[in-house]
C-alpha cells in the first residue's frame, strides 16, 4: 500500500517533472550559448559593479556571460519551476484528495493518515531531488557543449540549493492543505510566499537599514549565500531544512486533527479565512462577491473575480510602492548605470534604471505585471473548456440551445475583461506610484504600458483557451499559455543580444509587449495591435478545434 | 419539428481508436413514448446519449431528434431536450436557484413557478451551494435543471441514482405526467423495478450492439417461466422433459419445477395426463428476463 501511494505519486508527476526539466534546461542551454559571445565583454567590466546589486542578481564577482545567465537561471527560473512542481505535489497529498472527493476510499484501506502523507512526502522529495539532479545535468551539459569557462562556479551547490528551497514550498503546499483541507489555500498562499520572499529577498538588502529583514524570507536561504559561486552553504540549507521536517511534522498533525471533507465545494482561501469569520465575512463577500451568472462571460468573469482582485490589489500595491522606492535606491541606481556599458545594458533589457520609467519598466513591467495578469489570465484560458470538461460540467452547459463558438466566444471575452481589469489595476497603481514618489512619467506613457500589458495578458490566456480546446485537458492548456509565456521571456531577453539572434526576438509576445519601452517611448500601437490581433486568432483557432472533437467525460 | 418519431438512430457507431463502444445501433423511439434503456456497465448506453446529443460525434450512422439531425441542428434540438448526464456534476459554487437561473438565461428564460412546483416536489432547497449537498440532494437540482423547460423530449442517464425511496417516486410520477403530455422519455437506469414500472418499451444493448427491443409486455410473455407440479405420485422427468417449450425439468419427489417459454397448453396436456394435485406458477420476473439478456451467451440464442 504505501509503496503504491508512494509510487503513484511519482508516476503522476513524471510528466510534469519532464517537462519542468526540459523547459529548464532548454532555457539554459538557449541562454548560456548566446551568452557565451559576450564572455570576455562582460568580464571587463562586471567587476565595477555595485555590490549589492550583484548579489540581488545572483551575478559572480569574476561575472562571465555563462554565470550571469546561470544566475539567472538557476537562481530564478529553476526555483520557480521546481517550486512550482513541488507546491503542486505538496497540495494535492491531502487537500487534493480531498477536492477530488477521493480520500475517503484511499483511507479506508487499513493504513493511518500520518502513513499516507509520509508516503507522499516522500514522493515529492524524489520527484525534486530527479529534478533537481537533471537540471544540474542539463546545465552541466550545456556549459559543456558550448565551452564555456565556468571556472568559479558551483552548478552541483546551486542544484542543491534549488532542492532545499523547492522541497522548502512544497512542505509548505502540504502543511496548508493538511490542516485546511483546501487545494486552493495551499497552493495560492505557497506560490504567493514563493513569489513575495524573491522579490523581498533581492530588494530588501539594497535597502540600509533593512538587511535584516530579508532573513526572514525562505529565499534569503536559497540564494543570499550566493552557492553558485562560493559552494555549499551548509548553515541556510540546514534552515530550508529544519523548516520543511517541522511543516512536514506539523502537516502530520493537521491531516490527524481535523474531518477529512468529502468533495463538494472547495471555497477559496477567502472563503476558508474571511468569509467564514463573522468580523470579517462581509468584507470576504464584497471581494469575492455574489456569484454572477447572467451569461457564459459574466459567469466566467465571476468565477475568478476572487483571484483578479487578488492578483489586481497585489499589481496595483506594488506599483504604488515603486514610487518611493525609486528615491530611497535613486543613489544606488545612478552609480550602476553610470559604470554600465551600452552593451551589457543590453543584457538587461536596455532600461536605464536611474530613470524613473526606467525603475518601473525594469522592476514592475518587465516581470511582476505580465506575470500576474498572465497567471490569472493563464488559468482562465485552461479553465474555461478544458476545465469545464475535467469537472464534466460541460456536458450541461452544451445541452443548452448554445451553439459550441458561442460557448468559446464568450469565455474569450471573460479573458479580454479580466486583462483589462488587471491592465487598468496596473494603470492606476504605476499613475499613483510615480505620483506618490513626486516622478514625472507620462500619465500618457502609463497607459500605453498598461495597455500592452491588457493585451500582453489576452495573449497568453487565448493561448491557453486554445491548448484547451484543441485537447480538452486542463493541464495541458495550462502549460501551454505558460510555456509559451516562459519561452518568450527568454527569446525576448536573450535573442537581441547575439546580432545573429536579434530579429528572432520578433517572435516572442514580450517582444511585442516590451521591446518599445512604451513608459519611456509611449504605446506601440503596432505592437498592441500583433498581440490583440493574435489573441483574436488563437481564439478564432480555438472555435475550430473545439467545434471539431468530441467533449471529454 | 415533425410528426414522427422522437428520436431515431441509423447504423450508429462509435469507435474509440479501436476500441468499439457502439456498433450498428438502430432504434425509433416514439412521440409520447417512456423509453427504457438497459445494458451492463460499459454496454454503450451513455455513448449513445451522448451522441445523440451531439456532445461527441459518431464514427458512422445518424441520429435525429423531431426529424432533425443531431450535429447540424444541435442549436435547434436542444431548446426542446432536457439532459441529466450519468455521472452528473455541477457548479459546486452556485447555489441550486443560481445555476438554474444561469441554464435559464441560456435558455432565453423559464417559468419559475414551474421550477418552484419542481423544487417543492422532489423536497429540493434552492438556496443552498451545490458543493454542499449530499449526492441524493445534488440528483434533485439536476433533475429540476432537465424538467424546468418543459422539453419534448427528456434524455436521462441514470437519473434516479442516490435518490431515496419517496423521491423516485415523486420523480417516476412526473416521468408518467410528461409522457402523458405527449413528451417523449429516454431513460437510462440500473433501477429495473422503475424501468419495469415506467417504461413503455426497453431496448437492452450490450457490448455496443442492441440486443433486443421490444414492449414490456412482449418481454414477459416471452420470458421463461417457472411451473411447479404437485403429482400424487413419483413422477419421472421424462414425462416433462419432451413437451414443447420446456427448457429443464428437475424433479423432487412428487414435485416437478419447470422451466417453461410460451403457450402452458401443451405442458398441461402432458400434465393431465398423471394425477396433478396442485400447479404454481410465478409470473416472470423482469430482472430475470435482463439479466438473461445481460450475461447470455450470445445475442442470437438469447434473442431467440
Amino acid at each position: 500500500m504505501l509503496a503504491t501511494i508512494y509510487s503513484k505519486t511519482v508516476k503522476e508527476r513524471i510528466f510534469g517533472l519532464l517537462i519542468s526539466v526540459v523547459s529548464v534546461s532548454a532555457m539554459v542551454a538557449l541562454a548560456v550559448w548566446v551568452y557565451s559571445d559576450l564572455d570576455q565583454v562582460i568580464a571587463e567590466f562586471a567587476a565595477s559593479f555595485p555590490e549589492a546589486y550583484l548579489s540581488a542578481m545572483g551575478i559572480s564577482v569574476d561575472g562571465t556571460g555563462t554565470s550571469i545567465v546561470l544566475g539567472e537561471m538557476l537562481n530564478l527560473i529553476a526555483p520557480m519551476v521546481l517550486g512550482g512542481l513541488a507546491i503542486s505535489i505538496g497540495t494535492s497529498a491531502i487537500a487534493g484528495e480531498e477536492r477530488d472527493n477521493t480520500i475517503g476510499l484511499l483511507l479506508s484501506n487499513p493504513k493511518s493518515r500520518t502513513t499516507v502523507l509520509l508516503a507522499k512526502m516522500r514522493a515529492m522529495v524524489a520527484v525534486v531531488a530527479v529534478g533537481s539532479l537533471l537540471i544540474w545535468l542539463g546545465a552541466a551539459a550545456s556549459v559543456a557543449l558550448v565551452g564555456s569557462n565556468t571556472i568559479g562556479l558551483s552548478i552541483g551547490a546551486m542544484s542543491v540549493h534549488v532542492f532545499a528551497i523547492s522541497l522548502f514550498f512544497g512542505s509548505l503546499a502540504l502543511f496548508i492543505g493538511s490542516w485546511t483541507g483546501n487545494s486552493g489555500a495551499a497552493s495560492g498562499a505557497s506560490a504567493g510566499l514563493l513569489i513575495f520572499s524573491f522579490l523581498a529577498a533581492g530588494f530588501l538588502p539594497l535597502i540600509q537599514g533593512w538587511e535584516n529583514v530579508a532573513k526572514v524570507f525562505p529565499w534569503y536561504y536559497f540564494n543570499s549565500s550566493q552557492p553558485l559561486q562560493n559552494g555549499l552553504k551548509p548553515g541556510h540549507l540546514a534552515v530550508l531544512g529544519g523548516v520543511s521536517a517541522l511543516l512536514i511534522g506539523g502537516a502530520v498533525v493537521g491531516v490527524n486533527r481535523r474531518d477529512l471533507r468529502s468533495g463538494g465545494v472547495e471555497g477559496n482561501l477567502l472563503d476558508r479565512l474571511l468569509r467564514n469569520h463573522p468580523r470579517v465575512a462581509a468584507y470576504a463577500e464584497k471581494i469575492t462577491g455574489k456569484a454572477q451568472v447572467a451569461n457564459i462571460a459574466i459567469k466566467t468573469l465571476s468565477d475568478h473575480q476572487g483571484g483578479g482582485t487578488i492578483a489586481a490589489a497585489a499589481i496595483f500595491y506594488t506599483a504604488l510602492i515603486m514610487g518611493p522606492f525609486f528615491n530611497a535606491l535613486k543613489g544606488v541606481l545612478s552609480d550602476l548605470m553610470s559604470v554600465m556599458p551600452e552593451g551589457l545594458l543590453a543584457i538587461v533589457g536596455s532600461v536605464d534604471m536611474s530613470t524613473p520609467a526606467g525603475w518601473f519598466h525594469g522592476e514592475l513591467f518587465s516581470m511582476v505585471v505580465p506575470g500576474a495578469i498572465g497567471a490569472i489570465t493563464i488559468m482562465m484560458g485552461a479553465r474555461a473548456l478544458a476545465g469545464e470538461e475535467r469537472t464534466q460540467t460541460m456536458d450541461l452547459l452544451l445541452v443548452n440551445p448554445i451553439k459550441r463558438s458561442r460557448v468559446v466566444v464568450e469565455k474569450s471575452v471573460a479573458i479580454l475583461g479580466m486583462a483589462f481589469l488587471l491592465g487598468f489595476a496596473t494603470f492606476a497603481g504605476t499613475a499613483a506610484g510615480s505620483l506618490l514618489g513626486g516622478l514625472d512619467i507620462s500619465m500618457l506613457n502609463i497607459a500605453g504600458a498598461s495597455g500592452q500589458a491588457f493585451a500582453f495578458g489576452f495573449f497568453l490566456g487565448a493561448m491557453a483557451l486554445l491548448g484547451g480546446a484543441m485537447t480538452g485537458n486542463a493541464k495541458a492548456a495550462a502549460y501551454v499559455g505558460i510555456g509559451v509565456g516562459l519561452v518568450g521571456f527568454v527569446i525576448a531577453s536573450y535573442f537581441p543580444v547575439s546580432a545573429n539572434l536579434a530579429e528572432w526576438a520578433r517572435v516572442s509576445p514580450f517582444y511585442y509587449y516590451a521591446q518599445n519601452q512604451p513608459l519611456s517611448n509611449g504605446i506601440s500601437w503596432t505592437n498592441l495591435g500583433v498581440l490583440l490581433a493574435a489573441g483574436v486568432l488563437a481564439v478564432a483557432a480555438s472555435v475550430l478545434f473545439f467545434d471539431r472533437r468530441d467533449i471529454r467525460n | 419539428m415533425s410528426n414522427g418519431p422522437a428520436i431515431v438512430t441509423r447504423g450508429l457507431t462509435k469507435y474509440y481508436g479501436q476500441v468499439r463502444a457502439l456498433e450498428d445501433l438502430n432504434l425509433e423511439i416514439a412521440q409520447g413514448e417512456i423509453f427504457g434503456f438497459l445494458g451492463p456497465n460499459g454496454a454503450g448506453k451513455t455513448t449513445t446519449m451522448r451522441t445523440i446529443l451531439d456532445l461527441i460525434r459518431p464514427t458512422s450512422g445518424t441520429a435525429t431528434i423531431m426529424g432533425l439531425d443531431s450535429h447540424e441542428d444541435a442549436v435547434e434540438i436542444r431548446q426542446h431536450i432536457g439532459y441529466v448526464p450519468g455521472d452528473l456534476a455541477m457548479y459546486p459554487r452556485l447555489t441550486g436557484r443560481e445555476l438554474l437561473t444561469y441554464f435559464a438565461n441560456l435558455r432565453g428564460g423559464v417559468d419559475w413557478s414551474v421550477v418552484d412546483d419542481f423544487a417543492s416536489r422532489l423536497d429540493s432547497d434552492l438556496s443552498r451551494k451545490i458543493g454542499n449537498l449530499s449526492s441524493g440532494n445534488r440528483q434533485k437540482v439536476g433533475l429540476i435543471q432537465a424538467f424546468m423547460n418543459k422539453p419534448d423530449i427528456l434524455i436521462l442517464d441514470e437519473p434516479s441514482s442516490g435518490l431515496d425511496p419517496l423521491v423516485q417516486q415523486e420523480f417516476q410520477a412526473m416521468l408518467r405526467e410528461l409522457a402523458a403530455e405527449g413528451r417523449t422519455v429516454f431513460l437510462s437506469s440500473h433501477t429495473l423495478s422503475e424501468v419495469e414500472r415506467v417504461a413503455d418499451r426497453v431496448a437492452i444493448i450490450r457490448e455496443g450492439r442492441l440486443a433486443v427491443v421490444d414492449t414490456m409486455e412482449s418481454l414477459k410473455e416471452k420470458a421463461i417461466r417457472k411451473v411447479t407440479l404437485h403429482f400424487a405420485g413419483p413422477i419421472s422427468e421424462s414425462v416433462l422433459a419432451g413437451v414443447p417449450g420446456v427448457k429443464s425439468v428437475s424433479v423432487k419427489g412428487t414435485a416437478a419445477t419447470v422451466s417453461f417459454e410460451g403457450a402452458m397448453s401443451s405442458l398441461l396436456r402432458a400434465a393431465t395426463d398423471h394425477d396433478v394435485i396442485n400447479l404454481t406458477s410465478s409470473e416472470a420476473d423482469l430482472e430475470e428476463i435482463f439479466l438473461a439478456y445481460y450475461r447470455g451467451p450470445g445475442m442470437s440464442e438469447v434473442v431467440g
